[in-house]
């Protein structure tokens, strides 16, 4: 279980985040939903390890992970992607992937540098593995030689979730998956991260797409200024008056 | 099995086929230049140009290890002159005062200067562009006075130091002809080296730090330790270049080792490539070459060197040599069509 506790982050006088708590499951879609300024995305960096909270414990399968640096975020099992895209441009695409799998790289700087055998057999591995998460994220196999940068938003979007599957992780972390794609994209975006769940990830879902979140979450956090207001199903959500008056209700009318 | 780190190709080579092992663009560009060389060597109608040639390939191994910090990390550094002094003085102390084989003394000042540069990448890790820049120039002015000063380890601007005759096991190589194959030797040894870094997965981590340094890290590279690995590889093989300098110019003093070097260097990368060893290497060449061509061409260098630096940033970022062939090879291309 991932799982937040108690966590506050102040910017100045901004208190951005007090007292959070939330908790997301292996194997299930968590979504964090709330309106701009909610102190979702402050969420996500303390989680990543990019922000460091001022109070509280963050943990993952038990393990405090507060305080670690975000390459050390990553080596403990979670991933993310960025609410603005932040695509390795230059590489191919199928490169980009591959660098993801920094993390399971076992031969040593030296062995790299003679470029062993065994670290031959591991490039072929991990552009091997690549290529399969570039197929299941639907990357169509014309664009995976291209340069990264100059796909359509949409299927960098995808390269970008990709790459974060490539670190084999535990815990995926969107930050606004949907943002920028139209409707059938969305849709299949929402299959896809169904099925990431089914194969044991815990999906951590931050998004403005109420119809997406409704339809793959099995849990959902709602939070206005810095708090979590409500939490429960989305059957639950949806008939709580607060979250209602907060969030929904703007966008019922 | 080769995967081209290559930013600015729109075709990155052999990912999709890969099958025994085949060569990127760039290292079959570097092998060439290596069977170039000795072609040039041997048609030297003197002595006075196989050391121009043999000072260009001194100067391309520099180049290599600054290719490698700019071009890939995205680091740049206007201090590189330090790690080339470096290299020079610990070579030429340690052949002096213990008598240590030539080769073991270059190896040192190599090791030396990679110790330096992975110590200062520390407390630079958190600058980007413009502040890394004056920082590293600021490095580059403090390590100068040094050297200037340090009269008793490298005796200053005047006399400067010496060193002997560069032998290995007692077997004189100190002739142009003979030391021409020791340069060629450690040229060879870091290009192989640098080619090794584009084609593997350490390569393609300082190429995401440049890229998205939070993108990076958050796929498990560790941003501060890539950095560290950038300026320690740089200031080896620039601290290499430095002991092959001191045995090929065997008397030197400290003007050698001022800003001016680095911003030499600096031209020798952007006017060749940010991203591939081999234009970094005919990059060096140009530029060592240039002042040999035009007499007066010293008078006029930093006139002309600042002027090509701006036209080049401004309409081949990726490099001249570079340029030139990305152009070249869509032309043949739309050929192809």
């Amino acid at each position: 279980m991932l799982s937040i506790k108690h966590v506050s982050k102040r910017f100045g006088g901004l208190r951005a985040l007090s007292d959070v708590n939330v908790d997301a499951e292996r194997s299930c879609v968590t979504a964090v939903i709330g309106p701009n300024g909610a102190g979702k995305s402050t969420l996500m960096n303390v989680i990543s390890g990019f922000i460091t909270a001022d109070e509280g414990s963050v943990s993952v399968d038990a393990a405090e992970t507060l305080g670690l640096s975000p390459h050390r975020m990553c080596a403990s099992g979670v991933a993310r992607t960025f609410q603005n895209l932040q695509m390795f441009s230059d590489m191919s695409t199928v490169e980009a992937v591959v660098t993801g799998r920094a993390r399971h790289r076992k031969a040593s700087l030296v062995a790299n540098l003679l470029m062993t055998p065994a670290v031959r057999r591991e490039e072929e591995e991990a552009f091997a593995s690549a290529r399969d998460l570039l197929t299941a994220m639907g990357v169509p196999e014309s664009f995976w030689r291209r340069r990264a940068g100059d796909l359509p938003y949409g299927l960098q979007r995808r390269v970008e979730i990709a790459r974060a599957l490539a670190t084999e992780p535990s815990y995926l972390l969107l930050d606004e998956p949907a943002a920028g794609l139209n409707d059938n994209e969305s849709a299949a975006l929402g299959e896809a991260l169904v099925k990431l769940a089914q194969q044991g990830i815990g999906v951590v879902l931050i998004e403005h797409d109420i119809e997406l979140v409704m339809n793959v979450s099995s849990r959902i956090f709602v939070m206005d200024a810095g708090t979590v207001i409500a939490s429960g199903s989305p059957a639950e959500v949806r008939a709580n008056p607060d979250v209602v008056a907060a969030y929904l209700g703007a966008e019922d009318d | 099995m080769e995967i081209t780190a290559s930013p600015s190709s729109s075709v990155p080579a052999a990912t999709a086929k890969r099958t025994g092992i085949t060569l990127s663009a760039d290292r079959k560009l570097t092998l060439v230049l290596m069977v170039v060389f000795p072609i040039c060597a041997l048609l030297a109608p003197n002595s006075f140009y196989k050391s121009v040639l043999v000072f260009a390939m001194i100067n391309a191994i520099a180049a290599v290890g600054l290719c490698l910090m700019l071009g890939f990390a995205g680091e740049i550094s206007i201090g590189q002159a330090a790690f080339y002094g470096l290299g020079a003085y610990v070579t030429a102390f340690l052949a002096n005062q213990f008598h240590i084989e030539p080769v073991l003394a270059i190896c040192a000042g190599a090791a030396a200067a990679m110790v330096i540069g992975w110590g200062i990448s520390r407390p630079l890790s958190r600058l980007h562009e413009h502040y890394l820049a004056m920082a590293t120039l600021a490095f580059g002015i403090i390590t100068y006075i040094v050297f200037a000063n340090a009269r008793p380890f490298t005796g200053g601007l005047d006399p400067g130091t010496s060193v002997g005759k560069f032998a290995i096991l007692g077997f004189d190589l100190s002739s142009m002809d003979r030391y021409f194959w020791v340069v060629w030797v450690a040229l060879g040894v870091a290009s192989l080296l640098a080619g090794n870094v584009a084609a593997t997965q350490v390569g393609r981590a300082l190429l995401a730090v440049k890229m998205s340094a939070p993108a990076a890290a958050s796929v498990g590279i560790d941003v501060v330790r890539a950095k560290a690995f950038v300026f320690a590889i740089g200031a080896l093989l620039t601290g290499l270049s430095g002991g092959l300098y001191a045995y090929f110019a065997r008397s030197f003093n400290a003007s050698t080792f001022g800003i001016g070097y680095s911003i030499e260097l600096l031209m020798m990368v952007v006017l060749g490539s940010l991203s591939r060893v081999s234009c970094a290497i005919v990059g060096a060449f140009i530029i060592t070459i240039l002042p040999v061509l035009f007499e007066h061409f010293d008078d006029y260098k930093t006139l002309v060197f600042g002027i090509t630096m701006v036209l080049i940033m401004k309409f081949l970022p990726s490099g001249l040599v570079e340029g030139v062939f990305s152009l070249a090879s869509r032309l043949v291309r739309r050929k192809d069509d």
